[in-house]
Parts: C-alpha cells; structure tokens; sequence
C-alpha cells in the first residue's frame, strides 16, 4: 500500500492532526467527498418516481450504491437497506420483532449502547428475559456461555463482532452456527469490523447485519443494514410512508420487495452515492491489504506503549486477535486528562470516556472513569504511532 | 451553551460544552473563542492557593482539589471533571476562578 498516495486522497491530513479517532468515525475522503456534492451540483433531485433526466440521474446512482455495498459484502442488491447509522439498523430489526412470554433475547456485556439497549428495551416491552453473556476483562468468551444460554425459546442472539471499547475480535461464525442449530436469528454489529478487514456475509450466514457507513469512510447520516432475503417477509419496516409501496388506496396498501421496502421517505441521496464511493474507494485499496497494514500499526503501538512504564493497556495483548481499537489507561490521570494533554502536545485526537459502553466498563472492567482509547486506520502511519508514543512519555 | 466574558474591555465567546460522564458527576470543557495565550506558570502561582498542581508543562497544568480537577492549557482551554451538581453553571462557577487568574479578565457578561 502506498501510504503517501493514499494520504493525499484525504485533503483533510493537510490540517495539523494526528487522527487516532476512526472508531468514532472515520476521515471523509476526496472522492467520497466529491460524489456527495456532485449529486448536489449536477443531478439533485429526488429518486424512484420522476420522469425527467435529473431524477433518473439521481435514482440510477442511488440504485448503483446499493449495488456497490452489496458487492462489497457479497449479497443480493436487494438485502442491503441504507439507513442512517448502525444504531437505527439495530432498532429496525429489534422493532419489527413479535416476542411471546417465554421466548428469550441473547446479548452480551460487550456490546456498544447500540446493540444492547434496544434488546432491554424490547425485553421490557414484551415481559421476556434478556439473557446476558459476560466477556472476560479482555473481550473473550467461553463459548459454553452461548451454549449455556441460547435455547428453543430463544428468539435473537445480539453480538458485536468487534468491541469498540477493546478492539476484540469475536468468532461470531462459532455463534452463528450455534444459535442456527436452535433456530435462533443473529444479529451482528459489524459498525467495527465492516471498516477493518473482509466480510463475506454469505459465508457469515447472520441473518442481519448492521454498520456505520461514517466508520468506512462514508459520509455521517449513512448505514447499512443487511436483511437476509428469506426474512424480509417477516420483517417489518420501522417506519412506513413514501417511496417503500407497491399500492396504495384508501382502505389497503402493500408494500414493495427488496430494501426499498425499509427504506421510506425520502432518503440520504447523497449521502448513500457517498457510501457508494466509499465502498469503490475501500476496495481499490483492498481490505486485505488494510487489514495486514492495521495489524502491523497495532503491533507497533502496543508494544510501543507495552515499554512506557505504568501505562495499561487494555484488551487482548496479540494484535492478531485484535483490531487498532487500542484501550489504556495511565495511574492518576483522567481519560479526558490523558486526551485533553495529547491534544495539546501534539494535536494527537483520541476518544476518551465510556465509548458509549456503560455496563462493559462498570460491571466486567471496573474502570469508573471510562478509559482512553486511540484508534487506527489504514491513513494512520507509522511516524504518527512514534508521535503518539513520545507524546505519551512527554505527560507522564 | 455560549456566555460571553470581558477580556481587555472586548466581548469575547466562552464555548462551554458537556464531556462524556458518569451518572454522578459531570465534566466540561470551556474554550475562550478568540486567540489567546496563558501564561501556564503565572497562572499556576495563583492558583495553587486553593489547588493542589497536579502537572505543570509549558502547554498544560493540571490542578486537583478533593473535589474536583482542572486541566488548562496554553490556547485558551479549561477542562473541568467532576463538577457535582452535573451543570453547566456550577462548571461556570468553579472556571471563575481559574478566569480570574487571567490578565485583563473583566467577568462574565
């Protein structure tokens, strides 16, 4: 990979940061960029319905991004449903789920706000038990756990695939497999792993499968969600008006097949034709290819910070079990103290805080103040971990 | 949330904005909008009479009292953590004190 080009494709690396932030959301590139104000300087208008050349324009790249990130995670056009972040994907799928007394939700202690809260409160709505998996202090679980708690009444296994406070990578196909055998659905939070390495979600086989499309260098207001075909008939949609039917009169309506189904009213055009070329952009540069180079970073960075003397760090100690989320902590400084100084040091941005992951940090962590957490991607480079690892000796 | 102070007789911005926090405590950042140097050591002199410092680098301080903790630095930047009650006012009430510290601070308007 050659990084210099690649960091020339992000006008906004001119500008004196060292961005270590991209688990929040990712750099915008040039391209992405450009394709969001095309579609407002030389084709707006809106999709699906009008007869003339704008609208047509604005349908066919709208329809052609769908058909991108399709590509991009090796599915059908029609089971990829833009949304405007992983959150609301999430809370689709939780919304259009009809629980019964006695069936029961799994979800984990690992989870984002995201992927957790709409499953307690669909537990409370409905009267059913969320049973809840703990995770190790570094993200791991004992597969008995699942084994343990997904059974015949059990309706919807929630699992993130990579934590955003830990950067642990989970065998999700392992879940998958077991809750298919008990004819549970699985849904996936991939607003963490869909930006960092390859996923085949045909081979996955989850029956959803929600991200960020800000994570992956999409505009912010975007996301995906993926429904697996055979579901789509009994999923409902979250919300229904304009754009999503196939008939409508005064007493009935029925609704249209594939994503335009869950996608109603008007939605982000421009923001999905930047998703679009986000997805073009991550492929060109080949997620293997991101996937090795964000290793070899986080190799660098740990054991970088692993020689800073009372500098923790938290999460899984091997980088291959790991993305570049990178957790740590110092004695007797705050999170927002340890990012406030880099800040100041050497415009290094880091994420300080909870990282909108309460019950991971105050029941499984212990870490009442939240952690600091510093993030990479593939525009990250190697002078910048040296940056980062002399500006942290520089505040202790 | 914006208020104004007076520095050397001209109106000037004070961006007060609601960190990440715990359910019991709150924490805030202030910015003063226009371009402004502290003097770090200067103000750490003064400060020190009702804080204990913390860390003194010649882009930050860090001041601490059993309650709560200050970060500053150079370019105009106050951290506040642990403000009980979590409100932006009780935050404005404890940054007085480091806003009083500064040269040609006039008050709030």
């Amino acid at each position: 990979m050659d990084i210099k080009a690649i960091r020339n494709d992000f006008k906004i690396l001119g500008k004196e940061v060292i961005y270590l932030d991209s688990a929040a959301t990712s750099l915008t590139p040039d391209c992405v960029v450009a394709a969001v104000t095309m579609y407002y300087s030389e084709y707006n208008a809106n999709i699906e319905r009008g007869v003339y050349s704008f609208s047509q324009e604005a349908s066919r790249k709208y329809e052609e991004a769908h058909a991108k990130v399709a590509a991009f995670f090796n599915v059908d056009e029609k089971e990829i449903i833009f949304t405007k972040n992983c959150t609301y994907g999430i809370n689709l799928i939780a919304h259009s789920l009809k629980l019964e007394k006695g069936d029961t939700i799994v979800t984990t202690l690992l989870e984002h706000h995201s992927n957790y809260l709409p499953w307690l409160r669909l537990g409370n709505k409905y009267g059913v038990e969320v049973k809840r998996i703990k995770p190790t202090i570094d993200g791991f679980f004992n597969m008995k756990d699942f084994e343990a708690a997904i059974d015949s009444h059990t309706k919807i296994v929630a699992v993130t695939h990579v934590s955003n406070c830990l950067g642990t990578i989970v065998p999700v196909q392992e879940i998958i497999a077991l809750a298919h055998r008990k004819h549970a659905l699985v849904l996936i939070d991939g607003a963490q792993s869909a930006p960092h390495f390859s996923i085949n979600l045909k081979d996955l086989g989850c029956d959803f499968f929600s991200c960020s499309g800000h994570k992956m260098l999409g505009p912010t207001g975007t996301g995906i969600l993926y429904i697996k075909e055979a579901l789509h008939e009994s999923t409902e949609p979250f919300e229904i008006g304009g754009g999503m039917i196939d008939e409508v009169d005064v007493e009935h309506y029925t609704l249209a097949q594939g994503w335009e189904k869950f996608e109603a009213g008007t939605p982000n055009i421009a923001g999905g034709v930047g998703l679009g070329a986000a997805v073009q952009y991550l492929k060109k540069i080949g997620m293997k290819n991101i996937e090795d180079y964000e290793r070899k970073l986080t190799r660098k960075m740990i054991e970088g910070m692993k020689t800073i003397k009372n500098l923790v760090i938290l999460g899984p100690q091997d980088p291959e079990k790991r993305t570049g989320v990178v957790p740590f902590k110092i004695p007797n400084m705050t999170p927002h103290e340890i990012a406030f100084t880099l800040d100041e040091i050497a415009h290094i941005a880091i994420r300080s805080g909870f990282h909108c992951c309460h019950p991971l940090l105050k029941s499984i962590l212990n870490e009442p103040d939240g952690t600091a957490r510093a993030s990479l991607y593939f525009y990250n480079t190697e002078e910048e971990v040296d940056i980062f690892l002399d500006a942290l000796k520089e505040i202790l | 949330m914006i208020k104004k102070i007076r520095l050397n007789g001209e109106d000037v911005d004070l961006s007060i904005k609601a960190l990440c926090h715990k359910g019991d405590y709150g924490n805030y950042k202030f910015t003063i909008e226009k371009k402004i140097v502290f003097d770090i050591e200067a103000m750490s002199k003064k400060l020190t009479k009702n804080f204990q410092l913390d860390k003194l680098h010649k882009l930050f301080m860090i001041i601490k009292s059993p309650s709560v903790s200050i970060s500053i630095a150079r370019h105009g930047r106050i951290m506040i953590e642990k403000v009980i009650p979590d409100t932006p006012e009780r935050a404005l009430e404890i940054a007085k004190q480091v806003l009083e510290t500064i040269p040609g601070y006039e008050g709030i308007v």
